[in-house]
C-alpha cells in the first residue's frame, strides 16, 4: 500500500463577490480610511490601474481587482488567509448598500509529485485512457472539472478542477471553487444579501479552507493508491 | 505533431513573460483561458460570466499592463506550520495575555499565552486592547537562494466601525431578545 502525505508547495486564496461595484472608489487609501488595512501598508501599495472601469492593485500581499460586476481579492501568502476574509467581510460591511448577487471562495493548491510516473498516474486515475485510445494516440488529461455539493454546506455548487503543471516539472494544480448565489427570492432586500455574504465569509471560510486542503491532498493520495 | 505545453496559471505566475513568448494563436490551449477573462467586462460589449472562480484577470488581462496584475513570485516562500486566532484578555505595559484558538487544527484545545508587546508591529500596538483579535502564524520561510529561516507573524484583525443602520439593527435585535427574556420570566 502506498502512503503519501501530500503537502502543497503553493497555495492561492481568493474571494470573489459578484454585484454592482464602483471600481473608482477602490484605492489603497480607501482601505486604510475604513480601518481595513494599516495605513503603513496601503502607503506601500503597488497600483496597477484605478479607473471607472477597473481597479487593480497589490496591498499587503493582497491583490485587489474590481470591475463593475466583480470584486476579487487574492493572495498567495498562506498566512494571509484569515486577513483576506477580514478584508472582504469588512469591505462588504462598508459597502452595505451595494447590491450583491453571488460569492465564491477559492483555493488553488499546487503539489509536486514524487516522480514523473506518479504524475502520470494521477491523470490515468482521474481520466482513464481506455476510452480515448481508439481516437487518439498518447491521450493525456489536461483539465478535469467535477461539480457537486457537500453535506452541511449552503453553497450551490463546488467545482474541483485538476490539471497538470509543466513548470515546475511533475506538479499538479488542484483548484477548488465553492460558489454561493445570494440573490435568491428568499433574500429580497440588499441587506439580506449582505448578511448572507458576511455569514458565508465568517462561518464558511475556515471550513472551506480545511475542506479544500484535505480534499486536494486526499484526492491525489487516493489516485496513487487506486492506479 | 507534438503539442506545445499548455499554459497554466502557475506558469504565468512564475513567469510573467510567458505569454509574450508564446503567441496565443500558436497554441490552442491558451485560447480557452484568454477567451474567458475579465477583458470581456472591460470592453463592455459582452455579458460577463457569472463565475465566482479566481478571476482570470489575475493572470492575464489584455488591456492592462499584465505584468503589474500578475501574481508575482514572492521574494520568499512561507510554509505555514501553525496558525492561531488569539483573543486578547489583558494588556499590560509589556505583555499581552491571550487565548489561542488553533486555526490549523480545530480539534486542538484552547491554549493561553503571554506575548511581549514589542513583538507586535508598531501600527498594530494602538489596537491592542481587551477583546481584540490577532492572528499568530508560525512557519518556515525559504528565500530565493534557499536559505531557511523561522517565521513568526502577529497580525491584528481590523474591522470597520459599524454603520448607523447596522447599529440600529443590532439594537433592535437586542431589544427583541431582551423582551423575549422578560416575557419568559413572567
Amino acid at each position: 500500500m502506498i502512503d503519501h502525505d501530500f503537502e502543497p508547495d503553493q497555495e492561492t486564496f481568493a474571494i470573489v463577490v459578484l454585484g454592482d461595484f464602483n471600481p473608482a472608489i477602490f484605492h489603497p487609501a480607501w482601505f486604510s480610511a475604513n480601518q481595513l488595512l494599516p495605513e503603513e501598508e496601503t502607503r506601500e501599495a503597488e497600483i496597477a490601474v484605478i479607473t471607472k472601469e477597473v481597479a487593480a492593485f497589490v496591498v499587503g500581499n493582497i491583490h485587489v481587482q474590481v470591475d463593475p460586476v466583480r470584486f476579487g481579492l487574492t493572495t498567495t501568502q498562506s498566512t494571509r488567509g484569515p486577513v483576506l476574509r477580514d478584508v472582504a467581510s469588512g469591505t462588504l460591511s462598508v459597502l452595505e448598500h451595494t447590491p450583491l448577487s453571488a460569492i465564491g471562495l477559492n483555493l488553488d493548491l499546487q503539489f509536486h509529485m514524487p516522480s514523473e510516473a506518479d504524475w502520470h498516474r494521477i491523470g490515468h486515475a482521474l481520466a482513464p485512457k481506455e476510452l480515448w485510445t481508439p481516437f487518439l494516440e498518447e491521450p493525456g488529461m489536461r483539465h478535469l472539472v467535477i461539480e457537486g455539493t457537500r453535506p452541511g454546506c449552503d453553497a450551490q455548487r463546488i467545482h474541483i478542477q485538476v490539471q497538470p503543471i509543466f513548470s515546475p516539472k511533475w506538479s499538479i494544480l488542484v483548484r477548488i471553487n465553492q460558489h454561493y448565489r445570494i440573490d435568491t427570492a428568499d433574500r429580497p432586500e440588499v441587506s439580506d444579501r449582505h448578511d448572507a455574504a458576511t455569514r458565508i465569509l465568517d462561518r464558511d471560510w475556515p471550513s472551506f479552507c480545511s475542506f479544500a486542503k484535505q480534499t486536494a491532498a486526499k484526492l491525489l493520495a487516493d489516485c496513487l493508491q487506486k492506479s | 505533431m507534438k503539442l506545445a505545453e499548455p499554459l497554466t496559471t502557475a506558469d504565468i505566475e512564475n513567469d510573467n513573460s510567458v505569454l509574450a513568448s508564446q503567441p496565443p494563436s500558436a497554441d490552442d490551449w491558451i485560447k480557452p483561458e484568454l477567451e474567458t477573462s475579465w477583458t470581456e467586462t472591460y470592453a463592455g460589449s459582452k455579458v460577463p460570466s457569472q463565475e465566482t472562480k479566481v478571476p482570470k484577470a489575475v493572470s492575464y488581462s489584455a488591456p492592462i499592463n499584465r505584468q503589474r496584475l500578475t501574481t508575482p513570485s514572492p521574494p520568499s516562500q512561507i510554509k505555514m506550520l501553525q496558525q492561531w486566532e488569539c483573543v486578547i484578555h489583558e494588556v499590560s505595559e509589556e505583555c499581552v495575555s491571550c487565548e489561542l484558538h488553533d486555526l490549523t487544527d480545530s480539534l486542538c484545545p484552547t491554549e493561553f499565552a503571554e506575548i511581549y508587546v514589542s513583538e507586535f508591529s508598531d501600527f498594530d500596538r494602538p489596537l491592542l486592547e481587551e477583546g481584540a483579535v490577532f492572528y499568530w502564524s508560525v512557519g518556515r520561510e525559504t528565500s530565493k537562494t534557499g536559505q531557511v529561516r523561522r517565521y513568526s507573524e502577529l497580525r491584528l484583525r481590523r474591522m470597520p466601525p459599524l454603520s448607523k443602520s447596522k447599529r440600529r439593527e443590532i439594537t433592535r435585535k437586542a431589544q427583541q431578545l431582551g423582551q423575549l427574556l422578560i416575557d419568559s420570566c413572567r
